[in-house]
């Protein structure tokens, strides 16, 4: 029972989403504590997705026309919401049984924290891509992001699951399409705000990722251009937070730099010095298969992740072309990419 | 290193010396009273990490060393690379003239502030937020629904029994939503 915890709203935005959408209602009203209003934005589906989803017990409300971002579809509902909290999850993905619970805890914890976000997993782990995702979530969620929250600045209040204090969405608004990544540039701005993010461990979201490369490369080129223009955005404000300066700096210094070793410096050594300069693309695998092989462990998926290591190391090419091809479009020949294409 | 951005060193560098500092700054915090037995532990396992991803690496190095001393890899003259430090020597040197020039640059951009020749309040930064989000036709009469009372009502769809599948409107709708919650939509229409 919910009892006099704060009243929740969840926004599930859904564009084509008929394979999906059913499992993440369903997750939803099953919780432990579930939201009070579950509201689906059918932004223009053509598969059905609206039926299914007010069949699975949402209210699904549909914009006359496309808004044609997930950005555009979560801010149209937000004028509907009456709870002093609102949710957003993503409409391939499903919830732990006590996510809304520990996520609605720890935003009551303290008034001035403006959104909690989740640990995320992929739900599937068959293709190489999906595998590739698996080992990068669990260093980024076991590891990166429990110390940006032991330190008070979690990165991003992820978009596929997060949680807001209303007040806090109603004053910026919404969610902004200024950038290609919504829930960093609303993270940004609430951290400007004053507003404190949490990152809270035991609530898991898993949601459906990209398993064809072409799927991830879309994914990946909005990801990255998206990384970009909130550098761009927010690099003068972020710079009298030290924490978060410096994680946003080091990340897109590594981003840059990891880019251009993998992809120039190390094919260039391999000519020149041979075979010997492969190792350059291995040599930190140790330093990650640590905090990924802790985080599976503790999920009884130790072998799965030993054996999806390999396939992260593919991943990390394909994340460095798209960062790198991102930083130049953007940087070099100052070409601004704002197209939303969905890619999971 | 994090979901979409690759890494390779700095940021891996950053985070293992944030978790083996992280135990001092929590003796603070619980002088302070501001911390707990759950962020100890947090602070704890990470610290832990850091020591297992330190001994990792030299390990590694260690086991390359042996196998080089002992003829079974025989890697190419590299003698002419430039630098006689080890690779993570130059890491650590770059991490820290990075955060020292962010440094320098914050108190440089506070400086400016302060001289009143570039703001950055609160409103300024809502206000440039605000601008750049999608206002829809829908919403588009009724101040992107800021004004709650003259919100339109939404369109809502339902395929119950006795319903035609097509859109009809949230009025009539919520009366027949299985949701226990759609008397927290019903106020909005005033």
């Amino acid at each position: 029972m919910v009892g006099a915890k704060p009243t929740l709203t969840c926004i599930i935005p859904a564009y084509n989403e008929a394979a999906s959408i059913r499992d993440t209602v369903e997750s939803v009203l099953s919780q432990s504590e579930p939201p009070e209003v579950v509201i689906v934005v059918d932004d223009g589906s053509t598969d059905g997705t609206g039926k299914l989803a007010e069949e699975a017990g949402a209210i699904v409300i549909r914009p006359s026309s496309g808004t044609g971002s997930k950005a555009g579809a979560q801010s149209f509902a937000l004028p509907y919401v009456k709870t002093p909290f609102t949710m957003v999850l993503d409409a391939d993905s499903v919830l732990s049984p006590s996510a809304v619970a520990e996520l609605r805890s720890a935003l009551m914890e303290d008034s001035e924290t403006a959104a909690a976000c989740s640990f995320v997993v992929p739900r599937s782990r068959r293709t190489i891509w999906e595998r590739g995702r698996y080992v990068e979530y669990l260093y980024a969620f076991g590891h990166g992001k429990q110390i940006q929250e032991i330190y008070g600045h979690p990165l991003i209040s992820s978009g596929c699951f997060s949680m807001y204090r209303t007040e806090w969405l109603t004053r910026v608004g919404g969610w902004s399409t200024r950038t290609l990544a919504e829930d960093m540039d609303l993270t940004w701005t609430l951290y400007r705000l004053g507003g404190t993010i949490r990152f809270v461990e035991g609530a898991i979201c898993e949601p459906i990722e990209p398993d064809t490369m072409r799927m991830m490369g879309t994914q990946l080129k909005r990801w990255s251009h998206g990384f970009i223009q909130n550098v761009r955005v927010h690099r003068r404000g972020v710079l009298q937070k030290p924490m978060l300066r410096s994680i946003i700096s080091v990340s897109f210094w590594d981003g840059m730099v990891a880019s251009l070793f993998y992809l120039t410096v190390i094919p260039a050594l391999v000519v020149v010095y041979g075979p010997w300069a492969l190792i350059g693309y291995v040599i930190d695998l140790p330093a990650i298969a640590v905090p990924v092989l802790f985080a599976a462990s503790k999920r009884r998926e130790f072998i799965h992740a030993l054996f999806s290591l390999p396939a992260f190391l593919v991943l990390r090419q394909l994340n460095a072309y798209h960062m790198l091809r991102a930083m130049f479009t953007e940087f070099v020949l100052r070409r601004r990419f704002d197209v939303y294409e969905k890619g999971h | 290193m994090g979901p979409g951005v690759p890494g390779m060193g700095i940021a891996s560098i950053f985070y293992v010396m944030a978790a083996l500092i992280s135990p001092l700054r929590e003796v603070v915090k619980s002088v302070r009273g501001e911390s707990s037995a759950q962020r100890w532990m947090a602070v704890g396992r990470q610290f832990a990490l850091a020591v297992g991803i330190v001994s990792s690496i030299v390990l590694l190095y260690l086991s390359i060393d042996a196998l080089v001393s002992s003829g079974l890899l025989s890697p190419p003259d590299v003698a002419d690379l430039p630098g006689h430090y080890p690779n993570w020597a130059y890491a650590v040197g770059i991490l820290i003239a990075l955060l020292l020039a962010l440094a320098l640059a914050a108190w440089v951009v506070k400086l400016r502030t302060r001289w009143g020749s570039i703001g950055d309040d609160a409103e300024m930064i809502a206000d440039a937020y605000r601008a750049s989000i999608p206002v829809h036709e829908d919403l588009r009469d009724h101040g992107n629904g800021r004004h709650r009372s003259a919100l339109p009502q939404p369109v809502i769809s339902l395929s119950g029994p006795g319903h035609d599948p097509a859109v009809i409107n949230v009025t009539t709708a919520t009366h027949h939503l299985p949701m226990r919650g759609r008397h927290l939509l019903e106020p909005i229409h005033a």
